[in-house]
């Protein structure tokens, strides 16, 4: 049964893609309602700040990292402060970025499907993407200088039009 | 073995004539390498001690995640190489793995998508469905199967059929599961039914309803579900209640919530919310920590965050929890008697920020255990960092943990933790850790101190990351994802390396 499901899905794979690329997902808003990428980034590059409210060096880098963020928020990106918190912490998220006044959009992946679709194994994970949704640049553990990263996010502002 | 032919042709077969066919396609990949080399504390050796009690720990685990993505289109799969230790393997069953062990399918074709294959789930507070995977705790409720969902607007209907994984942890179970999920605005009502029909246990069903709603500075959400359990000398019904709010105004924040879980008997559910703190200061990690008994819970807890100024964040943290009491009036409440297994727990803390970016935390709290010990305890918690000379970072860490174990005539002991870390530069970090204690019984078991030291390095601007370890570990309870093991003493070399492809 599942030789045949798989033999299927290839089938249908090679035949039917002849559409444009990137992934799709749609998480819940720590403030209500729903985010979708592609939909709504409104063609805007995207920065994935994968954390949670248990782990120390991702909210270190919250902390440290906020002026950075909250800049490429002002200037024209989708800072997307994607929350690792299962069933167990959840609630612990909304009252934290709140008493951070974080500016960027707190959202719930509480089992970890958007952290796994690029490749997260372990937070603090930080992903780029451009307007397209594809990823441009990535970290792995806490992100300590905003360097490499700023370079990027200028490139993909610049190009979608600052 | 016909099956991973088929797969890796699969892969193959997709990655090429797509890519012959089309430019916008994306190939994407991860590895995750970890390594241990020394002795663990061996179990089936508790008459002896340490270090008479130790078995040789050789544990190689590999996964490199491979993905194709085209358009609405998501081909993926895992390929697992797992050689466990000696331990493991008499502990939890556990045998080599050389194979794709994970495979899935994903079209999305709005308002529809499809999945076949491996996938892991949540609705709601995990009352009704929580399916997820942690390779650390060797634990995995993941379905294979297919899952479709159609969001229409502000309805969204999801039905999901397959089996889980085998595990020493995780029975086999055939979960057949639908939810539908109204969101008009920013609220939201969800209505799920679950059916587990396990190998092991009997089967169940589960029936629940799911809200969230949120007004100005109020957000209101919870869950309440009712289960029925198929037994041979007539069915047993049970349910579990878990409600929260939580209230946000001028920087600060009011988090109240209670459960009441009363499932009957052991279930498929395995980690529902919880009203306690999972993850607290490492030494209390090390010792009895409590642990949600599914069938059978009652609790609540208060925290109040909040800021200071930009500078300063505050938490303040009260809960209760135990088993039901036989004096339970109409709203279960928990109770501190002994009998009923209680916890509760209560502490504060204070993070600052100084001008200068130097940075201190420091955390007062006292809980009290009746599980497999009896145990009250008081700590206290300090954590400094400095910058200096441009980028460079240096943090001093200090734990304090006074327990008085009732179980043993009132006796009392001290766990202490320093620790130090160095940040040279952006890619390299230092950690050095000494773990003392003056307690008799678990010197027997596994010492009394523990001294490590871990060095991480971030790759090519943190695309990769290699973490080494060497020195003691302290044995302990470790739970991740709300799922928990006792792990054991270990002591030897551990080498992590998470690379992108």
């Amino acid at each position: 049964m599942k030789t045949l499901l798989t033999a299927t899905c290839l089938f249908v794979f090679v035949t039917a893609a002849a559409i444009a690329g990137g992934r799709t997902w749609t998480l819940d808003a720590v403030n209500g309602g729903e985010f979708k990428i592609p939909d709504n980034a409104g063609g805007k590059p995207s920065l994935l700040i994968f954390w949670a409210t248990w782990c120390k060096p991702c909210k270190a880098e919250l902390t440290t990292m906020k002026d950075t963020f909250d800049g490429l928020q002002k200037r024209g990106m989708n800072v997307l402060l994607v929350s690792e918190d299962n069933q167990k912490s959840m609630s612990r998220v909304k009252p934290f970025l709140d008493s951070k006044s974080f500016l960027g959009t707190g959202l719930h992946d509480p089992d970890g499907e958007v952290l796994k679709l690029y490749g997260g194994t372990s937070i603090p994970f930080t992903v780029l993407l451009d307007a397209s949704g594809t990823p441009v640049y990535e970290h792995r553990g806490e992100l300590k200088d905003p360097a490499e990263l700023l370079t990027r996010a200028n490139q993909l502002l610049e190009s979608a039009g600052e | 073995m016909n099956r991973i032919v088929l797969f890796c042709c699969a892969i193959l077969t997709c990655a090429f004539s797509v890519y012959a066919q089309l430019e916008d396609i994306e190939l994407d990949g991860s590895n995750q390498l970890r390594f241990d080399n020394g002795r663990e504390v061996d179990t089936r050796r508790a008459g002896m001690e340490y270090p008479d009690n130790t078995v040789a720990r050789r544990f190689v685990e590999n996964r490199l995640r491979l993905e194709l993505f085209s358009g609405n289109f998501r081909l993926g799969g895992r390929y697992l190489y797992f050689r466990p230790s000696e331990a493991d393997i008499d502990q939890f069953r556990l045998t080599d793995v050389n194979r794709f062990d994970k495979r899935y399918f994903e079209a999305t074709f709005d308002p529809l998508q499809l999945r076949f294959g491996h996938f892991s789930d949540l609705w709601a507070s995990g009352l009704a469905l929580s399916l997820f995977e942690n390779r650390d705790l060797y634990f995995d409720s993941e379905l294979d199967g297919v899952r479709a969902q159609v969001n229409a607007g502000s309805i969204k209907v999801i039905g999901m059929s397959g089996r889980t994984a085998q595990g020493a942890l995780v029975p086999e179970i055939k979960t057949t599961a639908g939810r539908i999920e109204l969101s008009p605005g920013k609220e939201h009502i969800g209505f799920s039914y679950v059916y587990h029909d396990s190998l092991l246990n009997p089967e169940m069903s589960v029936a629940g309803v799911d809200w969230n709603f949120t007004r100005g500075m109020l957000n209101l959400y919870g869950e309440r579900v009712w289960n029925e359990i198929m037994l041979a000398g007539g069915d047993a019904a049970g349910h579990a209640t878990f409600v929260g709010v939580v209230i946000s105004r001028w920087g600060w924040s009011m988090l109240a919530e209670y459960a009441d879980y009363k499932y009957g008997r052991a279930t498929q559910i395995q980690n529902p919310s919880t009203t306690f703190r999972d993850v607290g200061p490492r030494l209390l990690q090390g010792r009895e920590k409590h642990v949600m008994n599914v069938p059978d819970e009652v609790g609540a807890q208060v925290e109040l965050n909040g800021s200071l100024g930009e500078n300063t964040y505050l938490t303040g943290h009260f809960n209760a929890n135990s088993r039901h009491s036989e004096d339970d009036e109409t709203i279960p409440l928990p109770t501190l008697e002994e009998k009923y297994r209680p916890y509760w727990e209560l502490y504060a803390n204070v993070d600052h920020s100084f001008t200068g970016s130097q940075e201190l935390f420091v955390e007062l709290g006292s809980n009290e255990e009746a599980a497999n010990e009896w145990q009250e305890r008081i700590w206290g918690q300090v954590r400094a960092k400095f910058p200096f000379r441009g980028n460079q970072e240096i943090e001093f860490e200090i734990e304090q943990l006074f327990i008085t174990n009732k179980t043993r005539d009132d006796e009392k002991y001290h766990d202490m933790l320093y620790g130090v870390s160095w940040v040279p530069n952006a890619a390299v970090s230092l950690y050095l850790s000494a773990q003392l204690t003056d307690d008799e019984e678990l010197k027997r078991r596994e010492g009394d101190s523990w001294f490590s030291g871990e060095a991480a390095w971030n790759i090519s601007g943190g695309k990769h990351r290699a973490i080494l370890f060497y020195g003691r570990e302290r044995g302990g309870l470790k739970c991740s994802n709300g799922v928990c093991r006792q792990v054991q003493a270990f002591s030897g070399v551990r080498f992590t390396l998470e690379t992108s492809l």
